[in-house]
């Protein structure tokens, strides 16, 4: 495919200059490791209960998880790291299953009748080379969940500027996933299917003044394979059908990042931006604030704020009375037109080489709040909160 | 330049081309010429500054005939966690020789620099210079860094940055200039 | 598309700005932990993590790991 080959051929010829650059090197290598340090956090996830009118029938009550992360990062002489990456979640609760039509015209949530019980499992390994000018990192990872198992590869280079003040980034990294769903035969579900991504990420970081740090960064990344929810259905022309989405999606993503310090007041404000585009004609702005103090004693607190705004897939509909001309339908939420607020906050405690963490996290979504205003009525949009608790420990 | 547009059906994508093909060029601007920091073979600058801990002041002119280590060294810099205690370790079991290590705190606020020794002292000399006023004078690229000055007070050799890995060569370095006396 | 020409924009406006030149002893402000690009590199996976489940959007600041099958 043309497109295709435009963008192997520009991506070859970034690697090699990029590899060329590294061989150019000051004799000085100003580099440091990250601090070898064990991390843990413990999570606790609650979506709010749908309101009664919006749902038929299934359990209003919805997702519930609880996540275990685990870290460690280890130094290996001068010049290498390793880090550890492992999580474990597990999930309870009732899912969107498909939408009706409701008495006048209003979208009604079906939630599945079973209460879902799975768990995940995650792993990653990811080395860190410290170079003449920056730093090589290769990871690998797996995720293990009852229906569905992910094998992950990525590589990274980054590439400081002689007086350290510019720091190039490039990665890229590879997912194989296999999806089987519970139940296939009984719900007449896709028994066995794959899904392939490729994603590529170029970044600039770039010191702007003694106070200031900017990043930007670019993201595409490609999917092939079985891209519909296995577990949706959705309502067309009075019958009830699965979930069916076009076998390929290409995604970019735009992101800048602003980090600003105030000395007077001793406190950092972060303002993080991303615009998102996909083919599947989903386009969203997210924008992420939050203030960063340090507070006498090793006390942090950082509030903070994200609104998120989406446009929804070309495909997205909560029903369909006549049947789409290209044959993809879905009526999952998370494809829909509308926005979300969510409110953090997190208190950090340091003393010596340990730092305990507590944070929490409010979040609310509407279709009022899309920056276009309400389309329709979307049903299933979901709120939640979220507790976490941890520490760090440094050796 | 023309800027295309992204299609949403994804069959063009002028746009993404083109912002690979901009950063593409920037990633071939050539990076500029080698650093010099303060070299071996200069004179060590004199500097008069107060001391970091108590009353009192240091000159680098007092310590003239001594083998000297002058570490430039702030409360956030990573490696100085390590590089402060084996510099002392170093210092303690050398302090029958002719040797001194000198280190200047260049944290904008001095209380930064006390806390940070409240958790790692030392027992060598440490001054404070929040102005900033003696690393352009040695012409620092990294922090930390430090200047292995001899008796004649030249600067014989520079340490750019700390690595763990590095600690034998600064002491064998100070161990053969002491030899040299 | 009026999108795309922003982040060509910003890709132009950084890389040739005048940024002042921050010597090597004046970066203690920029190395508190406070100024980080992640702070929290855990709650940062765990808030991605969420926000890819939970929405229609994903992406934006580097590449890592696999997906799930996130209902």
């Amino acid at each position: 495919m043309n497109k295709k080959n435009n963008i192997h051929a520009t991506v070859q010829s970034l690697l090699a200059s990029a590899l060329a650059l590294s061989g150019l090197g000051q004799k000085v290598a100003a580099q440091t490791l990250e601090d070898e340090q064990v991390n843990y956090r413990y999570s606790k996830y609650d979506e709010d209960a749908l309101p009664d009118g919006l749902v038929q029938s299934g359990d209003p009550a919805r997702y519930q998880i609880e996540t275990h992360q685990f870290r460690l990062v280890k130094s290996i002489g001068d010049r290498y790291s390793l880090t550890f990456n492992a999580v474990h979640e597990t999930m309870s609760g009732s899912s969107p299953w498909f939408v009706l039509p409701g008495a006048n015209g209003t979208p009604v949530q079906i939630l599945s009748g079973a209460t879902i019980e799975d768990k995940r499992d995650e792993f990653r390994g990811k080395l860190t080379r410290l170079a003449e000018n920056g730093k090589w990192s290769l990871e690998l990872g797996v995720s293990d969940e009852d229906d569905y198992q992910a094998k992950s590869l990525s590589l990274a280079r980054e590439i400081e500027n002689e007086d350290k003040s510019r720091t190039w980034a490039l990665s890229g990294s590879i997912s194989l996933d296999d999806i089987d769903p519970t139940d296939a035969l009984l719900f007449d579900r896709v028994e066995s299917a794959e899904k392939d991504s490729f994603s590529i990420y170029g970044g600039l970081t770039q010191v702007i003044n003694r106070d200031t740090l900017l990043q930007v960064g670019l993201n595409v990344s490609k999917h092939d394979g079985f891209l519909s929810d296995p577990y949706k259905r959705v309502f067309v022309e009075n019958t009830i059908r699965n979930d069916n989405r076009p076998g390929s999606r290409t995604q970019y993503a735009a992101s800048a990042r602003l980090r600003h310090y105030l000395n007077s007041v001793k406190a950092a404000l972060h303002v993080n931006y991303r615009y998102y585009l996909d083919d599947w004609s989903v386009e969203a702005h997210t924008l992420d604030i939050s203030w960063n103090q340090k507070l006498p004693s090793g006390w942090r607190l950082s509030p903070a704020i994200r609104y998120h705004s989406q446009e929804s897939a070309s495909f997205y509909s909560p029903f369909f009375t006549d049947s789409p001309a290209n044959g993809f339908y879905s009526s999952d939420y998370r494809l829909a037109t509308y926005g979300a607020l969510s409110y953090r906050i997190s208190v950090n405690k340091t003393i010596n080489d340990w730092d305990f963490i507590v944070s929490a996290e409010l979040y609310d979504s509407k279709e009022s709040l899309a920056i276009s205003g309400t389309q329709f009525q979307t049903s299933g949009l979901v709120d939640f909160s979220r507790f976490t608790a941890g520490f760090n420990y440094r050796f | 330049m023309q800027l295309g547009h992204i299609n949403i059906r994804g069959k063009e994508t002028d746009t993404g081309k083109m912002i690979f093909r901009y950063v593409l060029l920037l990633a071939m601007l050539p990076v500029s010429a080698a650093l010099c920091a303060a070299e071996a073979g200069m004179q060590a600058p004199d500097f008069n500054l107060e001391a970091l801990q108590g009353d009192g002041s240091g000159t680098l002119s007092d310590y003239r005939g001594k083998v000297v280590l002058l570490d430039f060294w702030a409360s956030w810099c990573g490696p100085c966690r390590k590089s402060l205690p084996l510099y002392n370790q170093m210092y303690r079991e050398l302090s029958d020789e002719n040797f001194e290590i000198i280190a200047i705190n260049t944290d904008e606020d001095p209380a930064d620099g006390l806390k940070f020794l409240e958790r790692l002292p030392v027992d060598y000399l440490v001054l404070q210079d929040p102005g900033a006023s003696t690393p352009p004078l040695y012409q620092l690229k990294v922090m930390p860094s430090s200047y292995l000055i001899g008796p004649n007070g030249v600067i014989q050799k520079t340490f750019v940055g700390f690595r763990e890995g590095e600690m034998a060569a600064v002491r064998s370095a100070v161990e053969e200039l002491l030899n040299a006396q | 598309m009026r999108s795309s020409r922003i982040i060509v924009f910003l890709l132009i406006a950084l890389t040739s700005a005048s940024c002042a030149t921050v010597e090597p002893w004046e970066r203690g402000r920029l190395a508190q932990p406070e100024m980080a690009l992640d702070v929290d590199p855990l709650a940062a996976e765990l808030e991605a993590h969420t926000y890819f489940s939970k929405e229609g959007a994903s992406g934006g600041t580097g590449t890592s790991g696999g997906g799930c099958g996130c209902n």
